[in-house]
């Protein structure tokens, strides 16, 4: 397993996937600094506007860029038609075993960017009250979580596809379905993947129309949509896992 | 000792049967020919030798053993194989192909230098692959094949891609390989005077099933006609689409 993990590092040279896992932290992290906040209110519950906004602008951001990451790490095996001579060197499930690390370790890095830069964000524009830990735990927890779901749902995808069209193209209407998953009963979101972002979201916001002052308020952690993720996250790597093995090489 | 022998290897797609009930026998140090027309179930075969295709019945024995899903990797790492293109990965170098496959074959990295040099490929060693012609590709796919110079290669069309020189060097390769390392190779081509010269035992496939196998002379007396000064009347090729044809003749409805 060990040498599947390595030749995965060896084959990810020139391929520049880190700089895609730093550019998809970095497009969230350019998004979310362009919220409006001038007043000291606005200033004082800074980090609350972003705990409710970064879940909406995951649903738009991550799942084409899922969609690019998994798409990508696959790729490279079907272009070079590789499985025939990987699978006369190495178990089936290695070779997921060691992809799905891969995607995982990419994910990691993408949670920990946001919560790096969640905090930098929040430093530079000058936000006086701090967010609650667990807050941000739940935010970046529930992220990555997501993350691993749709990234093995994509890498089903680009196994069972000779072209990485479909997957991306998936991962792109999959973009937009998160977007407009916001306007939808939230029931219909855990219908669709793409949108467990917002269920998971723990902050929502109240409007006054009178008053016109926006004010946000935690939300318990929602621990089902959590465990969907995670089981759905399962099923997908299976899934996934079963197309490998049964490839033909 | 037979190091390939297979027993009723039958593969069956979607009711189709590319192979039918296969007994192949490939004797050790031989350069067993594998030929066939097109969808006579060649490269089906060398893939369910390989383990990359699950024999709908039958089984496989490779040196001597009989190949299962425990001992599949072990019997593999003394067998090289290029099946039809070669796998390589485009944005890498050639010795970063091989020390990919090095690492999972659990090959020493001074084999590398070793392979490459037997393909002449040891001064691009820092061009990727993607800047490859096909011919070097294939030349890729060889040094992958003889990485950690196995006992056995298998090699389907493996002059693919290569120009008149490329295809006398890499004959010339093939037919040294059992004289210098003792390895046993089963080829399949379409070039049947190229097979010709290398082969000494041969295998005729058609529509999955085995019409002839021994050894190349015996075919040749049997089947060549009389010797017409150096060399029989009639070659390989002549005879291969005799036999495809007396089959089918065969077969025809009365």
């Amino acid at each position: 397993m060990l040498s599947a993990i390595r030749a995965e590092r060896l084959k990810a040279r020139r391929r520049h996937d880190l700089l895609l896992a730093t550019g998809i932290a970095l497009s969230v992290l350019l998004w979310a600094s362009n919220m409006e906040m001038r007043t000291e209110d606005a200033l004082a519950s800074g980090y609350d506007a972003m705990l409710y906004a970064i879940p909406v602008m995951h649903t738009t951001v991550m799942p084409l860029g899922m969609a690019a990451l998994a798409s990508r790490l696959w790729d490279m095996e079907t272009k070079g038609r590789s499985c025939r001579l990987l699978f006369t060197a190495q178990q089936r499930g290695h070779l997921f075993a060691a992809k799905a690390l891969r995607l995982l370790a990419q994910d990691a890095w993408i949670v920990l960017l946001e919560g790096a830069g969640f905090f930098a964000l929040g430093a530079l524009r000058g936000f006086t009250r701090l967010p609650a830990a667990g807050q941000v735990a739940w935010l970046l927890l529930s992220t990555f979580a997501v993350n691993a779901m749709l990234l093995f749902l994509q890498l089903l995808l680009a196994v069972r596809s000779d072209t990485q069209l479909l997957p991306l193209s998936l991962g792109m209407a999959g973009s937009l379905l998160g977007l407009f998953s916001a306007f939808m009963p939230p029931a219909l979101c855990f219908l669709m993947p793409w949108s467990y972002y917002l269920p998971l979201s723990n902050m929502a916001m109240n409007w006054d129309r009178a008053t016109r002052i926006c004010t946000f308020v935690p939300l318990a952690p929602g621990a089902l949509p959590l465990l969907l993720s995670a089981v759905l996250a399962a099923l997908f790597a299976a899934l996934a896992c079963r197309a490998i093995g049964r490839r033909e090489g | 000792m037979n190091v390939i022998e297979t027993k009723g290897l039958t593969k069956v797609y979607g009711g189709q049967t590319a192979v039918d009930a296969l007994e192949l026998r490939v004797p050790e140090g031989c350069v067993y020919g594998f030929i066939g027309p097109n969808g006579a179930g060649k490269s089906t075969t060398l893939k369910m030798l390989l383990g990359l295709a699950h024999p709908t019945r039958g089984s496989v024995c490779l040196l001597g053993r009989e190949m299962n899903e425990k001992n599949r990797l072990e019997l593999l790492r003394q067998t090289g194989s290029l099946i039809e293109l070669p796998s390589c990965y485009a944005h890498l170098t050639a010795r970063e192909n091989l020390q990919i496959l090095a690492l999972l074959k659990g090959i020493s990295e001074k084999e590398i230098d070793h392979a490459l040099e037997m393909v002449e490929l040891e001064g691009e060693t820092r061009r990727r692959v993607g800047e490859f012609s096909l011919g070097m590709r294939q030349r890729l796919g060889i040094a992958q094949a003889l990485l950690g110079q196995p006992k056995l290669l298998i090699l389907d069309e493996p002059t693919n891609g290569l120009d008149p020189e490329g295809i006398r060097r890499m004959r010339a390769m093939i037919r040294a390989l059992p004289g210098a390392c003792g390895a046993t190779v089963l080829l399949s081509s379409h070039l049947l005077g190229e097979l010709e010269q290398i082969v000494d035992h041969i295998g005729i496939l058609n529509q999955g099933h085995l019409l002839w196998q021994g050894p190349l002379e015996r075919l040749l007396e049997e089947r060549g006609g009389e010797v017409v000064v150096t060399r029989r009347a009639r070659t390989l090729e002549e005879i291969f689409l005799d036999l495809v044809h007396e089959r089918e003749e065969a077969e025809k409805p009365c």
